[in-house]
């Protein structure tokens, strides 16, 4: 996870704080989209294998439509479902989660441990958090 | 552009001139806007040197079209019937169906007063890059790591030449220019189009792989 090819400094005029990591370029989009690539298949087992309540529509052909008729069979029968305890569908898409507002916590995901606490302290700092190997390749 | 690649070459990883020649290579805005005949001249200056006269050159270039826009400023208006049309068939014609579908079907205006900058940025906070890498692997055990079996065939099969070929090839035409100036399928294809090898290794090796280390440091 280099921040820029060569480690090159950003031409910062105005003096102000700027986020390497966001700097767009198209040879490093190449280098992402094949390291995606490389990693996509491994990480949809990893999340498929991990969690038994997960179901992947991304990159796969018309997923958004899947989505959307596996979203559309809980709600046919919603009716008896208890309210105390009801059946829920999230939908997470992550197409944009690089544009977060702290990238600490996805750098917490790939080391595989927690800088900070999470969820109400349920989760400390140093505690182990789950994590698909194969994306450890991908640090600078 | 093979030229920089060449002599980038020639140093090793750990040398500032490697760097700077491939940042060098990473400058299309210098070359790629004009003419044959141009960025020959221009390329032909650079590599003598002379970039007081290619820095002067790039901008006498941009200050009719600063005059333009002064004169005449972007404005949040949508456009007319007639230039939709052409817009949707330019992109259509150039294979990009989707943008020219969306140009037509569209009805929203582009956001451009003084305000918009201000809720682009209030809507997308800068955080912090002053990362705690109290947990970050140490570059030993990457290298590691790196040296495992599974980890040995990335490079091969999914940063390959061919790869990188085909990501390019496959891009959207016509698509917005990346913020260093490339697009993709425009600028970077045609270089793909010709049986250099060495210029397509060159590319892989300098271009695409900096940005992802796969192997052990040597």
């Amino acid at each position: 996870m280099k921040q820029n090819a060569d480690g090159a400094p950003i031409p910062n005029a105005g003096g102000a704080s700027v986020d390497s990591n966001v700097r767009g370029s198209t040879w490093r989009r190449c280098s992402a989209s094949r390291a995606v690539a490389d990693s996509s298949l491994a990480v949809t087992d990893y999340l498929l294998g991990q969690y038994d309540n997960l179901l992947q529509f991304a990159r796969q052909k018309d997923g958004a439509t899947r989505c959307a008729q596996i979203v559309q069979l809980p709600l046919a029968n919603h009716v008896d479902h208890d309210v105390s305890d009801p059946l829920v569908a999230v939908q997470l898409d992550t197409s944009n989660s690089f544009c977060s507002v702290s990238r600490q916590p996805q750098f917490d995901v790939l080391s595989g441990k927690a800088s900070r606490s999470y969820d109400d302290e349920r989760v400390q700092v140093g505690d182990e958090l789950p994590r698909p190997r194969t994306l450890d390749k991908y640090w600078g | 552009m093979k030229k920089f690649l060449v002599l980038a070459d020639i140093f090793q990883d750990s040398i500032r001139a490697r760097d700077t020649l491939r940042h060098l290579a990473r400058s299309p805005t210098l070359f790629l806007p004009h003419g044959f005949k141009t960025i020959q001249t221009r390329c032909n200056r650079l590599l003598k040197g002379d970039l007081e006269w290619l820095w002067a050159s790039c901008t006498k270039l941009g200050r009719p079209r600063q005059s333009r826009l002064a004169a005449n400023p972007h404005t949040g208006k949508a456009r007319t019937a007639i230039q939709l049309d052409a817009l949707a068939q330019k992109l259509a014609w150039a294979g990009n169906f989707s943008k020219s579908c969306q140009a037509v079907r569209s009805d929203s205006t582009p956001s451009l007063s003084s305000h918009t900058l201000a809720k682009l940025q209030a809507k997308n906070l800068q955080g912090s890059v002053d990362f705690d890498k109290t947990f970050w692997p140490s570059a030993v055990n990457m290298d590691a790591l790196r040296q495992e079996d599974d980890w040995r065939h990335v490079a091969q099969e999914h940063f390959s030449v061919d790869s990188i070929r085909k990501y390019f090839a496959c891009s959207p035409p016509l698509s917005a220019l990346d913020a260093d100036g490339w697009r993709p399928r425009e600028h970077v294809t045609f270089l793909f189009s010709e049986e250099d090898e060495e210029l397509h290794n060159l590319i892989q090796k300098h271009m695409v792989m900096p940005f992802r280390r796969l192997l052990p440091r040597s």
